[in-house]
């Protein structure tokens, strides 16, 4: 080949031709953690949640069942509803009455059949009535705003005021029992129909307006807008489908409410007229016996308990599974932490994950119990008893992680995020953890501070901190070094920080949690801190609340609260990424003035090489789950030796060059190449980059490392 | 409605955004946020302008401004030389057609219950009269422009890589013809070695169809294209305009200065020898701006009229702008005449 070097970056690195893009797709999904997900996938993603509760499927049985009997209740209907026998009456169950008879010998069974059959058309007709008003009201209020959401703001606040039976009776006895309808409805059902979807209503309205209010805030709603899409069409097409899975379990809640609120109103005597058959009016009858013939009861009330039980069993269900299906999970966007969140919110219900990370977070600066027990512990030791054997002894290393390894049991199997990452920290050295998303930088420093959940996260290897085994403490003991220690910073300083206080209350609590001095003492300290973060005014910053303050304000707070504790190493995971770049230069200010005064060393996980290039002493580049090349700072920008760094340096925007990408994309976990990880978007690959998995090998002064099979080879273009 | 084909594609002329605060129970309006105050925008036909800024300083509500997609409070909007600034229905659907707008986060910028084809039918299926397969084959040539295969559009946006839905979203953009295209932080949230595919893709495209885009962006480095024109904003106004290598090389304006000093350059050398400007304070939020001019707090060269007078706009001999006191009262500071001052490359 006798291009030279600038060329073959230029080709090398060029914009991808469209077939060689797409490629990769053919495979599997290129983001997400299962392939393929798409409105099929996410239908069986829901089916699967139910599938494994029993308690729903056994609820969607019986309502099934109830439903099935109603509707064919000619068929199924032993007697006919009115057949009276005066010689049979208040009859317990007897072969020829399986339930009984009632006080004019009536076949309670088949009573109670067509009784479902009266209560469940009321519920279908309210419910029917009450959507076909509210959804057209709800989503124009949600996504307009202005006066008309207002105006049906106040409307719904009036009904809500009321006592809906109370208003439900009046409006039942005003409308009257003769008949409406008299086709479709037995006397007196049109009248609970109408009453109950008048009351029914406003509260779809307002419920239906919330969810538009927040679907209507996404991007997507604003550029259907921004094409030109009118209101309806952007209702239909964009809104409702999107507030459907919150609505289908309103529904059924709703279901159960009226279902009771008929009983109501027919024990009272403002619904069905007698003799037509209603679970409430039965329950009536069986009221006015209830002294001598009990049982009488017993038929009535059971039916409507447990299918109002079933309808709220099937709304909480649906709820627990579509629950996973919010905007953001649905868009499938990597969480904070890469596929992590993705991942975790796979297995357990509700939205857990973030509340873990948020206790977490809070506990990493203060310090505290973790959130999990750590079922890796017992595994951890193992392998980390095998690691110290075979790792070379580095007396100068503060912190020193081998071989680490995390792994996530999903339902598609064990995805590993992190597979064998060494890091190593000195003391007073600042050592610069880059990559981009997939890498799994987070997880790594994220699983040093032991923060990860330990189910469905595995942790192995070895992290050597101050001389300690971290993978084998106890809760007890790692919680003592987490906060003291170790520190951590994140990126979103609202996830560390409690709303709830002040940024002095705080400080002081996380001084006191480490340290055993009076309140006043651990009050001019956290002034100090503040001081020393240089924030100004501190004395008046202490009573601030985190929301009153800027986003570098809140950071500053936040560093300040890892200093609290004379931590022996800060770890900061991406803290200026959210930062306006001139408050992030601010920071980075603050925390080399930090480093050089307190020698504290620092892992600084970023995806920006110019900051590395600022503050770092050393820097570790990684992809895909390793680490591939490590080196000192001006080393690695002046002479990369893997072609990966070439090319995160080549994409950086310079004046003059041509902006440079690297083609292809990061590997799935689950899919990862059999070779070397970067290989399929590597200009210098061969086979020999192919045939096996690729070691992190180092120089003779332990200073560089690379994993590349051709490093002696290639010669690499730095920083220019 | 007759365009003037020669006229900016868009323009906007002392466009102002007030947000109302309303406190109390009876939410009566107690102050004005002034997120947009007094902006003059254009991009010519086939031209980028790129506007510069960091929190708070109205650079995306000035696009939505112009967008239409939310109301200005004062100020006039001419697209191709035409009033749109309170144009409704049909005028307001063909402007639509010919502005378009790409947005920062390609995942939430999609429908997730929609197949992508779906999204890029919206355009097609409103603003031409193309039957079902036409539209379908526009689709796949659409696709095709953007460097993905045509056959992947039945699959769902979750299912794509950043970059390669940001290309779809450039793709939708595209979709019914535009000739001007509002690209709101298009890369931001998008991995930096992949950045230049959507970057050289778009400026292929302006190439080849000639379009205008005007690019909100807090990312200098990514403007430094020659032709560029660049406008930074602070605070709801532009403190400084002109072609992207003079506001680079030679920022006429104290905050440009302190912005490109902060961009911290992959060079350790060159980076931890460089003199760097840093801005005491934080940005001033625009509930409560200063008096004078808006930069004052924290500007290095601050004197005695800037805290009580707001600059009046400088027109530049080589074209540009600049709205700063320096450039009307002359520095009195330190003694050194001022183009030295700023003129110094900080890189």
């Amino acid at each position: 080949m006798t291009s030279t070097f600038d060329e073959q970056v230029g080709q090398a690195f060029g914009v991808a031709a469209p077939e060689e893009l797409t490629l990769d797709q053919e495979q599997s999904g290129p983001h997400g953690v299962r392939p393929g997900v798409g409105k099929g996938g996410r239908l069986r993603g829901i089916l699967r949640e139910l599938r494994v509760r029993p308690t729903f499927l056994l609820a969607t049985a019986f309502i099934v069942i109830v439903v099935g009997a109603a509707l064919f209740a000619p068929l199924v209907a032993p007697y006919d509803s009115n057949a009276q026998d005066i010689t049979n009456t208040f009859q317990t169950p007897t072969a020829a009455h399986w339930l009984g008879t009632d006080d004019l010998g009536r076949d309670n069974l088949t009573r109670l059949i067509y009784g479902a059959r009266t209560s469940l058309e009321a519920v279908f007709f309210v419910v029917l009535l009450a959507l076909i008003v509210a959804i057209p009201i709800g989503t124009l209020a949600g996504h307009k705003k202005g006066r008309f959401d207002l105006f049906i703001m106040r409307l719904t606040d009036v009904f809500s005021s009321i006592p809906p039976l109370v208003l439900a009776i009046v409006l039942a006895t005003v409308i009257g029992v003769n008949a409406i309808l008299p086709q479709l409805f037995i006397p007196g059902l049109a009248r609970i129909i109408i009453a109950l979807a008048i009351i029914q209503t406003p509260t779809f309205i307002r419920l239906i307006r919330a969810q538009t209010l927040s679907v209507s805030a996404e991007p997507f709603v604003e550029a259907s807008r921004s094409i030109g899409v009118k209101t309806p069409a952007i209702i239909r097409r964009h809104l409702i489908p999107n507030i459907s899975s919150s609505l289908v379990v309103q529904i059924s809640v709703a279901a159960g409410s009226v279902m009771l609120a008929e009983a109501a109103l027919s024990y009272i005597g403002v619904g069905v007229a007698a003799p037509n058959p209603s679970w409430g009016s039965m329950l009536q009858v069986a009221n006015q016996f209830i002294l001598v013939h009990a049982w009488l009861m017993c038929i009535p009330g059971t039916a409507i308990a447990l299918t109002v039980l079933c309808f709220f069993v099937i709304g909480e269900g649906l709820q627990d599974a579509l629950g996973l299906q919010t905007v953001e999970s649905r868009r499938g966007k990597p969480g904070r932490l890469g596929l992590t969140t993705a991942i975790m919110e796979h297995r357990v219900p509700g939205d857990p994950a973030t509340a873990e990370l948020v206790a977490s977070a809070r506990e990493a600066t203060v310090g505290g119990q973790p959130p999990h027990s750590g079922n890796g512990e017992a595994m951890a030791l193992e392998t980390a008893a095998e690691w110290r054997e075979a790792a070379p002894d580095l007396p100068d290393a503060l912190l020193h992680v081998q071989g680490l390894r995390v792994e996530f049991d999903t339902p598609d199997g064990v995805v590993r995020v992190v597979d064998g990452v060494s890091l190593k920290v000195r003391p007073g050295e600042v050592l610069g953890l880059v990559g981009e998303s997939g890498s799994g930088k987070s997880v790594t420093v994220t699983s040093i501070m032991r923060l990860l959940p330990s189910p469905p996260a595995r942790v192995s290897g070895s992290i050597i901190f101050d001389g300690r085994e971290l993978l084998s403490l106890t809760r007890k003991q790692m919680s003592e070094i987490r906060g003291k220690d170790i520190a951590m910073v994140f990126q979103d300083p609202m996830s560390a920080l409690n709303p709830a206080f002040t940024i002095g209350n705080q400080l002081i609590e996380a001084i006191r949690l480490h340290q055993r001095i009076p309140k006043a003492a651990a009050r001019r300290r956290a002034v100090e801190l503040l001081e020393m973060t240089a924030i100004p005014d501190p004395g008046r910053r202490m009573k601030a609340y985190p929301h009153e303050l800027s986003g570098g304000m809140r950071q500053r707070a936040l560093i300040a609260m890892a200093l609290a504790c004379d931590a022996k190493l800060l770890i900061a995971d991406e803290p200026t990424t959210a930062l306006d770049v001139t408050v992030q230069a601010q920071i980075l200010e603050l925390l080399k003035t930090l480093q050089r005064d307190l020698n504290l060393p620092m892992i600084f996980v970023t995806h920006d090489l110019g900051v590395v290039a600022d503050l770092c002493d050393r820097v570790a580049v990684m992809y895909a789950g390793q680490i591939v090349e490590a080196a000192p700072t001006h080393e690695l920008f002046a002479s990369p030796q893997h072609p990966y760094t070439e090319g995160l340096l080549a994409s950086i925007p310079r004046p003059g060059w041509k902006l440079l990408s690297i083609a292809g994309q990061v590997p799935l976990p689950n899919d990862m190449p059999a070779g070397c990880r970067f290989e399929p978007r590597c200009p210098y690959a061969d086979e020999a980059c192919r045939a096996d998995q690729v070691a992190l090998v180092s120089d003779e002064s332990l200073q560089r490392w690379i994993r590349c099979v051709h490093s002696d080879e290639l010669s690499l273009e730095g920083a220019k | 409605m007759s365009s003037d084909p020669r006229a900016p594609l868009i323009e906007g002329e002392q466009i102002v955004k007030r947000f109302p605060v309303k406190s109390g129970v009876l939410g009566r309006t107690r102050a004005q946020v002034y997120a947009v105050a007094g902006v003059d925008i254009e991009v010519p036909p086939g031209t980028t302008v790129a506007v510069v800024g960091e929190s708070g300083s109205g650079k995306t509500t000035l696009a939505r401004c112009l967008l239409r997609l939310v109301e200005p409070s004062e100020g006039v909007i001419r697209a191709e030389g035409v009033d749109i600034t309170h144009s409704k229905g049909e005028e307001l659907t063909e402007f639509r057609r010919l502005a378009q707008m790409v947005f920062q986060d390609p995942y939430a910028s999609f429908d997730p219950l929609l197949p992508v084809k779906a999204s890029l039918n919206e355009p097609l299926a409103l603003h031409t009269n193309l039957s079902r397969t036409e539209r379908t084959d526009r689709i796949a040539e659409l696709m095709t422009m953007v460097g993905l295969r045509p056959s992947t559009v039945d699959r769902y946006p979750r299912q794509f890589s950043g970059g390669q839905l940001q290309r779809i979203a450039v793709a939708r953009a595209l979709a019914p013809g535009p000739k001007l295209i509002v690209l709101d932080e298009p890369v931001s949230s998008l991995d930096v070695s992949i950045r230049a595919d959507i970057v050289n893709l778009l400026a292929d495209l302006q190439s080849e169809m000639g379009l205008g885009y005007l690019f909100i962006t807090h990312d200098l480095a990514l403007m430094r294209h020659s032709g560029t024109r660049v406008a930074v904003m602070y605070l709801g106004r532009i403190v400084e305009e002109g072609l992207a290598a003079t506001v680079y090389d030679a920022p006429r304006h104290p905050y440009t200065q302190a912005l490109l000093s902060a961009i911290p350059e992959a060079h350790p050398e060159r980076q931890r020898q460089r003199a760097r400007i840093v801005l005491a304070g934080d940005p001033p939020s625009p509930f409560d701006p200063p008096g004078g001019c808006p930069f004052h707090t924290r500007c290095p060269y601050v004197m005695d009229i800037c805290r009580t007078e707001h600059p009046a706009e400088t027109v530049l001999p080589d074209g540009g702008r600049v709205t700063c006191h320096l450039h009307q009262v002359g520095l009195e500071l330190g003694g050194a005449p001022l183009p030295e001052k700023l003129g110094a490359s900080t890189h």
